[in-house]
């Protein structure tokens, strides 16, 4: 139930920058277990999106958690897609993507 | 759900005793570092018939405690281990027959409060698109709303420093006079877009910490320092001692810590707030938004999971001193936006592949790296763990005890004490088979003067969670006549009920005390109403009575409190101890004796609750194990499962990565933040990502400069 990057290194915190209007990726493994998702609470000023790295498709995992059961027991690659609405100030925001139980 | 009934038949002068063991065993999974609650109901419904003047004392204590086995387990899959015991003591003090039915219940449920919850946290900054400006800057002073030319100027932000700091020479020396204490400061910068000065406030509600005046021989300088607000704010410390703690691991009282005096006399008592399952985050919100005045804090920190015992602040050092001093293993950054207070974990990495602001190399007017080529194989970390010394305990009953003492000649009597005793002994899940400790439990005593039982007496502690005894009680019976018939018999004639209180120590923030110690004897006294005191009754214990001769058939005799004894402890500044201790003749109605002796010593113990551990911890779980180059990294009560990826992440960002790197920029960079992520590329040189730690602003007659300084992580 762990978040790694790509390399195998455990990470908890991220810090960075989205320019307005623009979209990033942020590409990390994750410990899936059966019984888990990935979700994330409300937040403002962005879409949160995540996909599994083989999969083409964009969730928004603020609306639809992954479950992560189809993984269980094995760790796999995973990309965030931060999309920043158009602002006119600097804004800073801080959530977090976790491993809800389903 | 263990159920027990039991049904007895009390005798005249009979003590019944009754004891159940109930054991639950929940397991909870997925748990990860779980907060298990727990409930205990239980009920005792003793119904007596026939019971004339019967008298029943119960004492019911329950011990209830659990907790992970083993090494914290991120995993999930945890197990808990729970035991109750549970001991009920009814005592029936009574001079007929009498029935007692009693009937216990208990359920035990095992609740995950705080289930372990992976997560990721971001902090990200949606910058606001800059329109397309020239290389041209300017900047103006405000001193109370006042413009004041200047010279040139300097911004600060130190990574080691919580503030940002404006030091600035001005145009016109006669202006020095308006930088007082008392002025407020606003700093600003522009850079020319579309004809139009486009400002940017660097720094708000500022102020003056020193200033400087010097001639020379072709003219005169002022210049001065100037500090943002958010030092000011964090600067504030507490007009008065205050202790924020968590009622649930000490108990504290105010009455315990010294009241200062000023010399006009007035008082400054210590403040204590209690907050039942403390946490950094309630820290967080009673200092910086209750009294520092800001409207929320936000942080990446682990503070909701982060527990604390008790945090002092003193009175004259900053909040954020004690505060640092708990969350500062994280290299926290602190910044104001608007008026929220952000603190940021300063030890973030940044992955690989993950998206960075690039500085292109156009822009670059200088680049220096530093390497540190630290040698470091693992941290030796220390940290604080919330259980007790010992997991469990078992039973251990000595094989009895016989002291006999032979007549001197046949026509003597043998004396012979025999004496059964049990006893805890504490130990570990990690060795089951060391005992820790051993405390006495129960004794019991039978004195025979030949084969006559003439004393039988049994003593009995309880102790608490800690371990630590917190009340004692012994029944005596004794062969003594009975004044209604003359004839010698065994009976319940005399009982002590010892307590302990523990406080937490007023001076020594992981220590406990002993607070109070009381003893109440209550036993069987004879009423004189013959041989009067003073046209009053007199009244004797009855032992005592016996042995001085005065017993007389038809005296009335009760059962009460004969004696008292009350200790109270107090530690004083500079292990210094005053016991007060007070004992009281309850017959008499007097007090037999008083005194409060100061004497040295420290009576502080370590809370068995909170114990120091140690772990050696490497960068990778792989890797080959070295333990040459060690450092000790001190965790304080940061809960291991955080505590071990900060090690790690620290390890890494100071192995493999221990770069330092300082850009210098022509034109004031604008839209960075400290913790970025930069990348930047001076032909060819340098590459590599590099996190903003500090950052320094300059403008003068020559030209406007940025100076960006940044680490080298993970």
């Amino acid at each position: 139930m762990r978040f790694f990057d790509r390399i195998g290194n455990e990470i908890e915190r991220i810090r960075t920058q989205v320019p307005s209007g623009q979209t990033r990726e942020y590409p990390i493994a994750v410990e899936c277990h059966a019984g888990r998702q990935l979700s994330l609470g409300a937040v403002p000023n962005m879409t949160i999106e995540a996909k599994h790295a083989a999969s083409p498709t964009w969730v928004n995992i603020g609306a639809a958690p992954i479950d992560l059961a189809p993984w269980d027991g094995t760790i796999q690659d995973f990309d965030i897609r931060i999309t920043a609405d158009p602002v006119s100030e600097d804004v800073r925001e801080l959530f977090a993507i976790e491993q809800t139980i389903s | 759900m263990p159920f027990i009934e039991e049904q007895s038949e009390v005798q005249p002068l009979a003590i019944i005793e009754m004891e159940f063991e109930a054991t639950a065993e929940p397991e909870v999974t997925r748990a990860g570092r779980a907060t298990i609650q727990m409930e205990f109901t239980a009920g005792g419904q003793p119904s007596i018939t026939a019971a004339a003047e019967t008298q029943i004392e119960m004492v019911f204590t329950v011990e209830a405690f659990g907790g992970l086995q083993g090494d914290p387990d991120s995993f999930g899959e945890a197990e808990i281990e729970m035991e109750f015991t549970a001991v009920a003591q009814p005592q029936a003090q009574s001079f007929a027959n009498a029935l007692i039915e009693m009937e216990f219940t208990a359920t035990a449920e095992a609740e995950v409060a705080e289930p372990d919850i992976p997560s990721l946290t971001f902090i990200v900054d949606i910058v606001a698109p800059r329109p397309a400006a020239t290389q041209e800057y300017t900047e103006r002073l405000w001193v109370d709303d006042e413009e004041i030319d200047i010279e040139d100027w300097e911004i600060v932000e130190d990574p080691a420093r919580f503030d940002r700091r404006l030091s600035v020479t001005l145009a016109n020396i006669e202006d020095g006079v308006k930088i007082t204490k008392a002025a407020t400061l606003k700093f600003e910068t522009a850079r020319m877009v579309d004809g139009d000065w486009v400002w940017t406030t660097r720094i708000e509600s500022g102020y003056a910490q020193n200033s400087t005046f010097s001639i020379s021989v072709d003219r005169g300088r002022f210049s001065f320092t100037g500090i943002n607000d958010l030092r000011r704010r964090l600067n504030r410390s507490p007009e008065r001692r205050l202790v924020i703690y968590d009622p649930l691991m000490q108990t504290l009282d105010e009455s315990d810590f010294d009241v200062i005096r000023d010399t006009e006399g007035r008082t400054y008592p210590t403040q204590l707030i209690a907050v039942p399952n403390l946490t950094v985050r309630n820290i967080f919100d009673m200092i910086f938004r209750d009294r520092c005045g800001y409207t929320s804090v936000r942080t990446d920190l682990p503070v909701r999971t982060w527990p604390l015992t008790r945090i002092d602040f003193e009175p004259g050092t900053p909040y954020i001193a004690a505060i640092i001093d708990r969350i500062g293993l994280y290299r926290p950054d602190y910044e104001e936006v608007g008026n929220v207070l952000w603190i940021r974990d300063g030890t973030t990495e940044h992955p690989t592949g993950f998206p960075v602001t690039q500085i292109p190399d156009a822009t670059i007017a200088a680049m220096e790296i530093q390497n540190d080529h630290y040698r470091i194989d693992g941290y030796d970390v220390g940290y604080v763990e919330r259980r007790r010394n010992w997991d469990f305990f078992t039973y251990l009953t000595l094989p009895m005890a016989v002291s006999k003492v032979e007549p001197i000649d046949f026509l003597g009597e043998s004396t012979t004490i025999q004496t059964t005793q049990t006893l805890l002994e504490f130990r570990r899940d990690s060795n089951p088979t060391a005992v820790i400790g051993r405390e006495p439990w129960r004794t019991e005593q039978r004195s025979y003067k030949g084969a006559t039982l003439i004393e039988h007496w049994t003593e009995t502690y309880t102790y608490n969670g800690d371990g630590h005894r917190i009340r004692r009680s012994k029944d005596t019976a004794a062969r003594v006549p009975s004044l209604a018939t003359g004839l010698m018999v065994l009976r319940k004639i005399r009982k002590e009920i010892e307590r302990w209180e523990y406080r937490g120590h007023p001076f020594s923030r992981d220590k406990m005390f002993m607070r109070r110690r009381t003893l109440a004897v209550s036993g069987e006294y004879t009423i004189d109403n013959d041989n009067l005191q003073l046209g009053q009754p007199f009244t004797r214990d009855t032992m005592t009575a016996y042995r001085v001769g005065s017993l007389v058939q038809g005296m009335g005799i009760d059962f009460g409190v004969i004696h008292v004894i009350d200790e109270r402890i107090e530690p004083l500044t500079k292990e210094i101890v005053r016991i007060r201790k007070t004992e009281f003749d309850m017959l008499a109605g007097t007090v037999a004796s008083d005194s409060a002796p100061e004497i040295a010593g420290d009576i502080g113990f370590s809370a068995l609750i909170n114990r120091q551990e140690q772990v050696y911890v490497f960068d990778d779980e792989n890797t080959t194990r070295s333990t040459e180059r060690m450092e000790f990294f001190n965790g304080g009560e940061l809960p291991l499962v955080h505590l071990l990826k900060l090690c790690r992440r620290e390890l890494r960002n100071r192995k493999n990565k221990p770069g330092r790197k300082t850009l210098e920029i022509p034109g004031l960079l604008d839209g960075l933040a400290r913790g970025v992520a930069i990348e930047a590329v001076v032909e060819d040189e340098g590459r590599g990502t590099y996190s903003v730690e500090g950052m320094r602003f300059r403008g003068s007659p020559a030209g406007h400069f940025t100076q960006i300084t940044g680490e080298q992580k993970g």
